[in-house]
C-alpha cells in the first residue's frame, strides 16, 4: 500500500505554526514557560515527523511503497523546516542569554559603582569615580558630570573624563543654556541624541529642540541623563558615543537613569555632609573665639587694673620728686640731675601705662569719652611713628619704603595710637613677607619694597600699602582675619593677632574698611580707608 | 579740709593715690571693701568719693545704689575698667558726678577731684 504524500502537508502546516510561534514568542514574558512551550511542541513535531517511519516499521510497509522519488524534496524541505525553526529558537535562546549576562554585568558594575559612591565622602573624589566607573563599564568616549550650585544658580561641570576631541563644550565649566534643562525637566528621561535628531526631522519644526541638537553636538553628547531629587533636576550627565559604536538600548537608558538618581541622592549627600563639616569648623571656630573673647576680656581687665596701679605708683612719684626739686633749693646739681633723670623715667612710664591703655581699648573695641579719642590725623606723621616702631624689630636694611604723596594730603579722622598699632602691623606684616621671600627664591636682584600710596574718593582716604614680599596663596587669604591665624613659618614670631586688631580697629572703632589683595609670589596689597576731615 | 574717700579694691591704687592727695592738704581714705566703704559712706559723708565698680564682694554699683537708697547725696565719681553701657547708665540713674576710665594717669585724677572739690 501506498501512502500518498499529502501526509507531508499537515507537517508542512504544523512547521509554518512552529514558525510563527518562535517568531512571536519574544512577546511572551515567562522565558522558562516558552523553552517548556517549545520543547513540547518540538516533541510533538518530532514526533509528527517520525509518525510516518515509525509506521512503516510497524506496519512492513517498505520506504518506497511508502514515498516515492518525487516525496523527496518535500522531506527535506520539511526537514530543514523544522530543524530551522530549531536553530532559529536556540539562537533566540542564545542572544537572550548573552543580553542577560550583559545586563549582568552592568549591574555588578553599577551595584559596585553604588556601593562605591556611599563609600566615597568627598565630593570631588566621588564624581571623579563615577565618571571612571561609567567609562569603564559602559565603555563610552566620554563622560561629564554637571551638577546644581545653588549659589550661581546653574549647572556646573565637576567631573568629567575620557577622551576630549570634539568635546569642547566641556571645557565650559558653567552650563548657561537653560533649554536642555527644561526639555529634562519636561520629558523626565534621558535624552538621546537619536531622539531628538528625528524629532527635528520629524517636523516637531520648533526651534527648541534644534537648539538642544546644536547643544549636544556641541558636546559631542549621545545621551544626556538627568538625576533628580524630589522631582528637581540636581544632577545630569553627559555620556559620549559608545566605543562599538553601538546605539543605547532601552534597558541600558533605564539602567543608566537609575544610576543618576542614585548617584544625584549620594552628590546631594556628600556635599550636604561637606556643608556640615564647614558648618561644624565655623562653629568651633566661633566657640572657640567666644571663650578666647571672655578669656580677652578677663586678662585685658586685669592688665587694665595693673596698668592703672602702676600709673599711679608711677605718679605719685613723680609727684613726690617734682616736690623735692622744687623744694627748699638745698639740692645740689648732681642731685638735681639725678632726680631729672629719674623724673623723666617715671614719665615715660606714664606714656607707656597710657599706650597700655590704648591698646586694651583697641583690643577690646570700647570706645573712651564718647569721641573714642579721635583727633585729626597727619598720615605722613602717623607713617613716621609706625616706621619708627617696626624699625625696632627689622633687621639689616633689607628694604627701601617709599612714600608717593607729599604734605598736601588732608587729615583723618582717627585715634593716633590705634592707628599706629594698624600701620605698624601692616609693615610688620610686610617685612615679614619680604625677609621669607629672600629666603625661599634667593634672587640675588631682588630688593624689598613697601610703597605708600594715597587717594581720596567720596569723601574717604585710602591708603594703599604695597610691599613685593612673598605675597599669600589663594587658598589662605580668607583666614588671614582670623585671629590666631598666621602664615609665619617659625613659632614665635609674632601671634598672628595683626590682621584681627587691624580690622577690628579699622572697622569696629574707626567704622572704615580693610581691603586686602594678594599673589604668591609677587606680593601683597592692603588697603586702609577712613574718613577724610576737611 | 575736704574729706575724699576712696574705694577701690587694689591696694597701690589706695596706698598712693592717698600719698598723692594727702601732699595737697586732703584728709583722705581708702577703703578695699563695698560693704565697709557703706559704712564709712554713710556715717563720714566724705566730701567726694571716688568708686571702682568692679570689685569682689559687693560692686561699686551695689555700694552706689546702698548709699543712694539710705539717703545719702554724697559726691561720686564712678571709676572704670571696663565700659559696659548697662552700668553706665545704671550708675547715672543713681546719681553720679562723673565717669571716669581706667587707667588713669594721676595728674589727670588730679585736675577732676580738686575741680570738684573746689565746687563745694
Amino acid at each position: 500500500m501506498r501512502y500518498s504524500f499529502s501526509f507531508f502537508y499537515p507537517i508542512l502546516a504544523f512547521s509554518f505554526l512552529l514558525i510563527a510561534y518562535a517568531v512571536s514568542y519574544p512577546k511572551l514574558k515567562k522565558v522558562s514557560r516558552v523553552f517548556l512551550a517549545i520543547s513540547g511542541l518540538f516533541l510533538v513535531g518530532v514526533v509528527f515527523v517520525a509518525m510516518p517511519f515509525l509506521f512503516v516499521f510497524i506496519s512492513q510497509y517498505r520506504y518506497e511503497e511508502m514515498f516515492g522519488p518525487e516525496d523527496l524534496p518535500l522531506v527535506v524541505a520539511t526537514g530543514v523546516m523544522v530543524l530551522g525553526v530549531f536553530f532559529y529558537i536556540r539562537s533566540r535562546h542564545v542572544s537572550q542569554a548573552q543580553l542577560l549576562k550583559d545586563h549582568r554585568k552592568y549591574q555588578l558594575a553599577l551595584w559596585k559603582a553604588a556601593l562605591g559612591m556611599v563609600k566615597v565622602k568627598e565630593l570631588s573624589r566621588l564624581l571623579g569615580l563615577i565618571v571612571r566607573v561609567i567609562i569603564r563599564s559602559v565603555r563610552v568616549e566620554h563622560c561629564s558630570i554637571y551638577v546644581y550650585h545653588d549659589k550661581a544658580q546653574r549647572y556646573v561641570l565637576k567631573a568629567s573624563g575620557g577622551s576630549r576631541d570634539g568635546n569642547v563644550e566641556a571645557a565650559n565649566s558653567i552650563f548657561e543654556d537653560s533649554s536642555l534643562v527644561e526639555y529634562m525637566q519636561r520629558i523626565q528621561r534621558p535624552v538621546v541624541y537619536e531622539e531628538v535628531v528625528s524629532l527635528v526631522d520629524g517636523g516637531a519644526g520648533n526651534g527648541v529642540i534644534g537648539g538642544i541638537v546644536e547643544i549636544m553636538d556641541r558636546m559631542s553628547a549621545s545621551v544626556v541623563l538627568p538625576g533628580f531629587i524630589d522631582g528637581r533636576l540636581a544632577i545630569f550627565i553627559v555620556l559620549g558615543e559608545k566605543r562599538s559604536g553601538k546605539l543605547f538600548s532601552s534597558d541600558e537608558l533605564m539602567a543608566f537613569s537609575m544610576l543618576c538618581n542614585h548617584a544625584a541622592l549620594v552628590i546631594e549627600n556628600v556635599s550636604l555632609r561637606e556643608d556640615i563639616h564647614n558648618i561644624q569648623e565655623r562653629l568651633l571656630k566661633a566657640e572657640k573665639m567666644a571663650v578666647l573673647g571672655t578669656i580677652a576680656d578677663g586678662v585685658s581687665h586685669q592688665i587694665n587694673n595693673r596698668l592703672h596701679s602702676i600709673g599711679f605708683i608711677a605718679g605719685d612719684a613723680i609727684d613726690t620728686i617734682r616736690m623735692g626739686r622744687r623744694g627748699d633749693g638745698s639740692m645740689n646739681m648732681m642731685m638735681d640731675k639725678l632726680y631729672g633723670e629719674l623724673e623723666y623715667a617715671l614719665n615715660r612710664i606714664q606714656v607707656n601705662v597710657r599706650q597700655g591703655g590704648e591698646v586694651l581699648v583697641g583690643l577690646l573695641g570700647y570706645s573712651r569719652n564718647g569721641s573714642n579719642g579721635f583727633s585729626a590725623v597727619d598720615l605722613n606723621r602717623l607713617l613716621d611713628a609706625s616706621i619708627e616702631m617696626a624699625q625696632f624689630k627689622m633687621m639689616d636694611n633689607i628694604l627701601d619704603f617709599i612714600r608717593k604723596f607729599g604734605n598736601d594730603v588732608p587729615k583723618l579722622k582717627g585715634n593716633f595710637t590705634q592707628l599706629q598699632e594698624v600701620f605698624f602691623n601692616i609693615i610688620d606684616n610686610s617685612y615679614e613677607a619680604i625677609v621669607q621671600r629672600n629666603r625661599e627664591f634667593n634672587d640675588l636682584n631682588y630688593r624689598g619694597r613697601v610703597e605708600f600710596s594715597f587717594f581720596e574718593k567720596d569723601g574717604m582716604g585710602h591708603i594703599v600699602i604695597t610691599d613685593n614680599g612673598i605675597g599669600v596663596k589663594e587658598s589662605d587669604i580668607h583666614r588671614l582675619f582670623d585671629p590666631f591665624y598666621s602664615t609665619k613659618a617659625e613659632q614665635g614670631k609674632g601671634t598672628g593677632l595683626g590682621l584681627y586688631i587691624i580690622k577690628k580697629i579699622i572697622e569696629d572703632i574707626h567704622k572704615g574698611t580693610v581691603l586686602f589683595r594678594s599673589e604668591y609670589g609677587k606680593g601683597s596689597q592692603v588697603e586702609v580707608v577712613l574718613s577724610v576731615i576737611r | 579740709m575736704s574729706k575724699l574717700l576712696i574705694v577701690d579694691d587694689e591696694i597701690d591704687v589706695r596706698e598712693f593715690a592717698k600719698r598723692f592727695f594727702a601732699k595737697r592738704g586732703i584728709e583722705v581714705s581708702a577703703i578695699g571693701d563695698g560693704y565697709e566703704a557703706v559704712k564709712v559712706i554713710l556715717e563720714e559723708s566724705p566730701d567726694l568719693v571716688l568708686l571702682d565698680i568692679y570689685m569682689d564682694g559687693m560692686s561699686g554699683i551695689e555700694v552706689l545704689q546702698n548709699i543712694r537708697e539710705s539717703g545719702s547725696d554724697v559726691n561720686v565719681i564712678m571709676v572704670s575698667g571696663v565700659e559696659d553701657e548697662e552700668i553706665v547708665k545704671k550708675a547715672h540713674s543713681f546719681g553720679i558726678k562723673g565717669y571716669i576710665h581706667k587707667p588713669l594717669i594721676l595728674e589727670e585724677l588730679e585736675k577732676i577731684v580738686m575741680a570738684e572739690l573746689k565746687r563745694d
